[in-house]
Parts: C-alpha cells; sequence; structure tokens
C-alpha cells in the first residue's frame, strides 16, 4: 500500500465539506413535502442533531491519524472482519455514487435536454469525473473554494432577485405539524446530505493537518454548509409558500420566477449550471473515495487502473437501481434514512467504541511515538 | 446498442492494457479482469432488457417488509 | 510535447461533440407560442385549446414597412386551435398539424374561456404546471366569453397581441397587487383549505370601427370553479380591505361639488375577534392617504371645512365599496380575503377550532371597518381658481 502525500490544505478540507454538503441542497425535493413550510428549521434541528455523530468522525480521525477508513477498520475489527465491513463501505460508497448520478442525468435529462438519451449524459459526466479522479484528488479539491464562492455569490444574487415575491407570512404557523413529520425530516436531512460526511474519513490521510484542529476545521465547513442549505430552503419557502411540496425541483422553480425588468428572465439556468458545477465535484469526490476504498480492500499500488471499469459498473449500476423516480422518492423518504443511519452513523460509532475498548488510540500512539523516537 | 457495447468496452481495454501489462502484478490484472467481467455482464444484461435486481431496492425493501422499520 | 498536444485536439473535438446536439432547437424549427386560450366545447368533456403563435421572421424582417397592426397575411401572429380532451392532448395534436416544434418557454398569458371556468380549472392547470416548459409567473385572466376571441383580437399599439394583453395585466396590477394572477399564486391559493381566488376578466369592446380589450372587473374562484364576478367598484373595495390599492382615483361627488382623488398609499390591519368561538368579528382598520387632482365646482367654502368634507366623503366611499365587495362574497361564500389563511398562520389554536365549521361561519362575520383617510397634498395648486377667498 503506498503512503499518499498530504497535499490537501486545511482551508480546501474546510471547503470541501461546505461544497459537499452544499451540492445536496438540491435535493431538497425529499424532505421539503414531508416538512412543508417548516424545511428551514429542520436543517437547523438536524445540524444540531448530527453533532454527535460528527464528534464520532472527528474521534476517530483524531485516533487514527494518516489512516483512512479502510485500514481504521483493518485495525479495529481484525483483518477478515474489518475486510468485510470494509466490503460493506464499499458498496455504501458505490450506491453513492450512482444515486447522485442519477440525479443529475434525471435533472439534465428532463429538464434541460429532453431528447438526449440519460444514458450519454451520465456516460460522459461520468468520464468527465474519471478524469478528474485519475488526475489525483487535489485537482478536485482544490476547486472546492471557487465552488462555494461562486454558488454563495448566486445564492445572494438570487435572494436579492426574487425578494419581490417572497412573503414572510408563508413561514407561518411554525410547528403545527404532527411531530411525526418534522422526525422523518430531520431523519432525511441528517443521513441525505450531513450523514455522507463519513467519505471524509476515507480521505484523512491526504489532508495536511495537524490531529488537534481538525475540529477547527470540521466543524465551521459542516456549518456553513448547513447554513446555507438552510438559506436555500428557505429562500424557497419565502417564494412559493405551500406550493413547495409540490415541486420536484424547488429551487428551480424558485429561480424561474426571476425577472429584472422583462430583460433578465430565464434566471433557472443559472440553478443548472450551478448543479451541474456542484454535481462534478461531489460525484467526483464519491468516485474517487470508491475507487481508494476498492484499491485498499483488494491491496493494490494505485487505484488508477481501475477507473474505467468502475466507471462502467456506476454508469449501469445507476441505471438499473431504480425503475422509476417515484420508487426512489418513496425509498429515499421512508426506508434510507434507516439503512443509511446505519452505515454514516452506527458503523463509525461502533468502531469507535471496539477501538476504545481495545485501547487501540493509545497503542497509535506509542507507535508513533516510538517511531519519533527512533528516527 | 450491442455493438456500441464492444466498441466501448474493446476502447476500454485498449486504453488500460498497455499500463497493465507494464505493471506486471498479478493481483492488479485479476481485479481488474473481475471488475471488467461484472461490469460488461451488467451492461449485457442491461442492454438485453433482462431486468437486473439492483441491491440497494433489494435492501430497502427487505428493511420495508422484513425488519418492519419505516415511516 | 507530442501527447499535450494530441491530448488538446481530442479535448477540442470533444468540446465540439458535446454541444448536445441531440436537442437541437434553432429558431426556424420552432414555432414560439406567446398565448394560449382554453375554451369549452359543446361536447362536455372536451376543450377548445388555442394557441397564438408569433412568427419570429414576420416581426422581424418586415418591421420597415408596417402599417399599423397589420392584417391578414402581414399579421406577425398566427392561431391555432386544436379540440381535444385535456391539455396535453391538444397540445400533442397541435402537433400533427404544425411543421414546427411548439416552444412554451416564452408564453405570455393563459386564458380560460368564462364557460370552461364555470365548469373547473383545476384540471387543466395540473397540466400547465407539470410540463416542464410552462412557467410560473404567467399571468392568467378569465375571458368574459370566448376565449379565442380574445387571443384573436389584434391590438393597434402591440404586434403580439399576447404581449399586449400580459402588459395591459401589469399596468392594471399597479393599481393592486392582488388585480393579476399568475399560476403560482392560484396554485398556492387553491392548495390554502378556504381561500378563493380572484382573477382579472377581460373583455372585447366594440367600437365603431376597431375593437378593444378592455381589463374590468374580477372573477371570483371557489377552488377552482368559478362562481361569480365582482365588477369594477367591487374589485377596488376588495383591493381596500386587503389593504393593497394604490395609483387610482376614488370620485367624491357632493351637492357642494365633485372631487377626484389619487390614492398614494393604503394599509389594513386585520383583528379578528372569537367570542369564544361563537361568531366571527372581525374589525379592519384600512388606512389611506390621498393627494387632491381635481376639484370641480365648490363654492363658497374654506379649504379647512373642504377638506373635512373630502375626508368625510371618502370614509364613507371606502366603506361603500369594502362592504358592497364583501356582501358579495359572502353571498358567494368565497373567502377571497384570505381571512380563513390569516387565522391559520397567526391564531393556529382558534384555527383548529373554526375550520371544520368555515363554510358556515364566513357568511356570518361581523366585518367592522375602521378607515382613517388622510390627505397629504394638494397637487400644485392649494385652491381651485374660482374658490372664495381668492377673488379680489
Amino acid at each position: 500500500m503506498k503512503t499518499q502525500k498530504a497535499s490537501i490544505t486545511p482551508l480546501q478540507f474546510m471547503f470541501s465539506i461546505t461544497c459537499f454538503l452544499r451540492s445536496s441542497s438540491l435535493l431538497s425535493s425529499f424532505f421539503a413535502p414531508i416538512s412543508k413550510t417548516d424545511s428551514w428549521l429542520v436543517v437547523l434541528i438536524a445540524s444540531v442533531v448530527c453533532l454527535p455523530f460528527l464528534w464520532a468522525f472527528i474521534m476517530l480521525m483524531k485516533a487514527f491519524p494518516g489512516k483512512n477508513l479502510i485500514e481504521i477498520n483493518d485495525a479495529v475489527f481484525g483483518r477478515i472482519a474489518g475486510k468485510i465491513i470494509s466490503a460493506i463501505y464499499l458498496w455504501f460508497f458505490l450506491t453513492l455514487t450512482s444515486l447522485n448520478l442519477r440525479d443529475l442525468g434525471g435533472f439534465v435529462g428532463k429538464s434541460i435536454m429532453l431528447k438526449t438519451p440519460q444514458i450519454v449524459i451520465i456516460t460522459v459526466f461520468i468520464l468527465l469525473c474519471a478524469w478528474a479522479v485519475s488526475l489525483g484528488l487535489d485537482i478536485v479539491t482544490r476547486y472546492s473554494v471557487v465552488f462555494v464562492i461562486l454558488s454563495s455569490i448566486i445564492l445572494v444574487v438570487t435572494i436579492a432577485a426574487t425578494s419581490n415575491h417572497m412573503r414572510l407570512s408563508n413561514f407561518l404557523p411554525i410547528l403545527r405539524q404532527p411531530m411525526k413529520n418534522i422526525i422523518q425530516s430531520t431523519n432525511i436531512v441528517s443521513t441525505i446530505p450531513f450523514g455522507e460526511l463519513v467519505i471524509f474519513l476515507m480521505i484523512m490521510p491526504q489532508v495536511n493537518i495537524k490531529p488537534k484542529k481538525l475540529g477547527r476545521y470540521f466543524l465551521p465547513g459542516f456549518f456553513l454548509g448547513a447554513f446555507l442549505i438552510t438559506l436555500v430552503v428557505a429562500r424557497d419557502i419565502a417564494i412559493l409558500g405551500n406550493t413547495i411540496t409540490i415541486f420536484a425541483q424547488p429551487s428551480f422553480e424558485t429561480l424561474r420566477m426571476v425577472s429584472f425588468f422583462e430583460v433578465l428572465t430565464h434566471m433557472e439556468i443559472l440553478f443548472a449550471i450551478l448543479l451541474i458545477i456542484l454535481f462534478f465535484f461531489k460525484i467526483s469526490l464519491l468516485f474517487y473515495v470508491s475507487m481508494l476504498a476498492m484499491s485498499y480492500l483488494f491491496r493494490l499500488d494505485s487505484y488508477k487502473p481501475l477507473i474505467l471499469p468502475s466507471a462502467a459498473i456506476i454508469v449501469v449500476y445507476s441505471l438499473i437501481i431504480f425503475k422509476s423516480k417515484t420508487k426512489h422518492l418513496e425509498v429515499g423518504r421512508e426506508t434510507a434514512p434507516f439503512m443509511w443511519f446505519i452505515f454514516e452513523f452506527l458503523l463509525p460509532l461502533l468502531t469507535l467504541i471496539i477501538a476504545y475498548i481495545r485501547k487501540l488510540p493509545q497503542k497509535e500512539k506509542d507507535a508513533r511515538s516510538k517511531e519519533a523516537a527512533s528516527a | 446498442m450491442i455493438l456500441i457495447l464492444i466498441i466501448g468496452f474493446s476502447a476500454m481495454l485498449l486504453i488500460d492494457l498497455p499500463r497493465l501489462i507494464k505493471a506486471k502484478q498479478l493481483r492488479l490484472f485479476i481485479v481488474y479482469g473481475g471488475i471488467y467481467v461484472t461490469a460488461f455482464t451488467l451492461w449485457l444484461l442491461f442492454l438485453l432488457r433482462i431486468p437486473v435486481v439492483s441491491p440497494f431496492t433489494l435492501l430497502s425493501d427487505f428493511f420495508k417488509h422484513v425488519l418492519n422499520i419505516s415511516y | 510535447m507530442k501527447l499535450s498536444r494530441l491530448l488538446l485536439c481530442i479535448i477540442i473535438i470533444m468540446v465540439f461533440l458535446c454541444t448536445g446536439c441531440y436537442d437541437i432547437r434553432e429558431l426556424e424549427s420552432i414555432a414560439i407560442v406567446t398565448g394560449i386560450a382554453v375554451d369549452s366545447t359543446q361536447h362536455p368533456n372536451m376543450i377548445k385549446f388555442s394557441v397564438q403563435i408569433a412568427k419570429a421572421e414576420a416581426i422581424a424582417g418586415k418591421g420597415g414597412g408596417e402599417k399599423g397592426g397589420g392584417s391578414g397575411q402581414n399579421s406577425p401572429v398566427m392561431m391555432m386551435d386544436a379540440t381535444a380532451y385535456d391539455l396535453e392532448d391538444a397540445l400533442h395534436s397541435l402537433r400533427h398539424d404544425n411543421s414546427r416544434e411548439l416552444f412554451l418557454h416564452h408564453n405570455q398569458v393563459v386564458i380560460f374561456g368564462k364557460a370552461l371556468a364555470k365548469q373547473g380549472i383545476g384540471s387543466y392547470l395540473d397540466a400547465l404546471l407539470r410540463g416542464h416548459e410552462s412557467r410560473l409567473e404567467v399571468p392568467f385572466v378569465v375571458a368574459d366569453g370566448d376565449a379565442k376571441e380574445i387571443l384573436e383580437t389584434e391590438l393597434e399599439l402591440e404586434k403580439i397581441s399576447a404581449v399586449g394583453i400580459q402588459r395591459m395585466i401589469r399596468h392594471k396590477a399597479e393599481i393592486s397587487k392582488l388585480f393579476g394572477t399568475n399560476m403560482l399564486l392560484f396554485a398556492a391559493k387553491m392548495m390554502e383549505n378556504t381561500a378563493s381566488s380572484v382573477a382579472p376578466i377581460i373583455k372585447v369592446m366594440d367600437e365603431e370601427k376597431t375593437k378593444r380589450l378592455s381589463l374590468t372587473g374580477l372573477a371570483v374562484f371557489k377552488d377552482d370553479k368559478m362562481v361569480g364576478e365582482l365588477n369594477e367598484p367591487q374589485s377596488r373595495g376588495f383591493a381596500w380591505l386587503m389593504g393593497k390599492i394604490k395609483a387610482s382615483t376614488i370620485t367624491i361627488d357632493t351637492k357642494k361639488g365633485k372631487a377626484e382623488l389619487e390614492i398614494i398609499s393604503s394599509s389594513s390591519k386585520i383583528k379578528p375577534n372569537f367570542n369564544d368561538g361563537q361568531k366571527l368579528d372581525i374589525k379592519a382598520e384600512i388606512e389611506g392617504f390621498f393627494d387632491i387632482t381635481e376639484l370641480r365646482g365648490y363654492e363658497n367654502i374654506e379649504m379647512e371645512e373642504l377638506l373635512d368634507l373630502l375626508v368625510r366623503m371618502t370614509k364613507q366611499e371606502i366603506q361603500k365599496l369594502i362592504m358592497s365587495c364583501f356582501k358579495t362574497c359572502q353571498n358567494l361564500n368565497t373567502d377571497i380575503f384570505s381571512f380563513g389563511e390569516y387565522i391559520r398562520r397567526h391564531h393556529p389554536n382558534q384555527w383548529e377550532k373554526l375550520r371544520p365549521r368555515w363554510d358556515d361561519i364566513f357568511p356570518a362575520i361581523n366585518l367592522s371597518l375602521e378607515i382613517d383617510v388622510t390627505i397629504e397634498d394638494t397637487g400644485k395648486i392649494s385652491l381651485p381658481p374660482n374658490l372664495k377667498g381668492e377673488k379680489a
């Protein structure tokens, strides 16, 4: 196993997290119909609820610096069980990649390019991501700063541009819904955008950061991302009101309402551009993580040769993963929160607990201080 | 369609094979071969319209109906 | 060196290939739809769907030699219609007759015929919301008669009548935002349990040689069916009660003289009084700021007295307008003022109690008005030239 250079700066790390979360702000159609006009509050609640689990991630990162998730699993669970659990994670990463790719293909295919077969859109896109991945991770994370700034500027501009359509009374009444809706929504938001941050455990070795300072970069990145999602959802609620529940892409419709002086209309193209840019980041990152996991699982030197055939698998997987969009939404709302909960929260937590029981972080520290002493 | 599939996969092989042979690692070869064959089979099944069950739906149905955990 | 050049060439080729050629839509291959009109037909389930298509070449190319609105062959717009069971069906059947593909992104207005509005437009709204090409901020109106006729009327000042209609609506909406409605607002209102929507009514006026279009009054919908109309004064009353009227005038007619007052701004506050779940009392506090724009016929009167008189008369006038509108709506049992929605948002506890009986409660609401009128400015002159005090 070759060691990876620590080439990602802490700032890139923080903005990668924000960018990753911002890409998921386009998936508000998963939870908006359930929590309706309280969706903005749900995002805030979920960001608080997730904190213990994020803390578990950070603790894992701190306990095993320089090791990615696969290596951690090996260390904690032993070689055989660790490999099995890592294989499950690999399936998880591949599924996430395919799901996001499918979302992209669906959106571009239905809204912008209606006649182009979705296979073509998905294939071209994954080839682009494959190219980015083959050049290394820092290519992609380097862009995260730019993407975050760009998307924030667009967000501010659209809020200003649609402010004449906003009605603050759309937010009332607050929290008059059955608690079940709020809980379900919080669950969805915690697992679909927030919990996916578990993949950052895979790229930790490449981040040039002292373990002590991890929290200082991880948490602000997370909060910034959560704040941006809240703003997007709040803007959509202010404009669409109770109709947010029926739209498949609420942000798209919001941007359609923008019209500056009859001249600057059809602003929804901004949304489409933004979505493609952000999804490029997210899918490239997920793809990279899957490739890395695969190469570690099979104990290969490098993941690069595996890129093309894996891309083929991901494309076909994303095409067969669902029979229809309605099934996708149904699973996303009802069962995925629980399934992902296990992968994103329970497993890492379990890993952490067992690591501490086996006193592994201590052994790590001893091993490294021995190295430092003998060097 | 199958013609395009074959062209695509041959192109993939063309691009990757030189590098694989240069690397001279049996393990890499085997893993690559495994992934390649899996991809090819899945695509073939997909293009022949044979319904392939996705493990994701299987798992979700398992959760919903067997374990009865769902909203 | 050579490898990077090769890559560059490949990239350039790829850029050309990635232009999305599947979805090419050249200007010559699309028919730009500018207006949509939906009418009912004799057959109960079928509708007549008419579209106004703008001919791009006619507007651009022959602009130099235009003669007014143009007619027949020189007209920059053309109409097409189809009869079908629903909107999507009609759109598809229009394809058969057309050498070009219909491009709906520039649609300016949607017009529903009155007969169809009375039957219910919910299902057509569904098609308009669901389609990927429809836009939410497109205004829609109800035609006093046949929608197709409205769309066919040529306007003198605008080459494309649908654009003209949309501008008319926007112009009218300057008086009150409530006088224009678009898909989004209408859908949002429909999704509220108790509120009713309004939409402007447009009609064709036959004048000596030409036909004109005029926006008068509002159509009142309950759910998705049109159940009644408000005439111009009543629609003003509606705007007053909602506190969203400006840029129009109130005419005061007294024995002493006549006056025209322009509304600068207005606001309203709604204060419900729940009376322990029995009858609902609503007190509306209305505030209006006016400028005097015309005074006629006042003689032998001091300015102060004149202002007092005007204020009193204005209050009476506003009260008349609002109550007339309110009574009509109570008779139709349509809550166009969103009282129910207001209570749901600001007093959710009370709303739980009132909601099941809203249809009984609304017609029995006791509306009391507290109107405050301020005349701010009198224009460039203060007293009319023929008023006492100025004559030597």
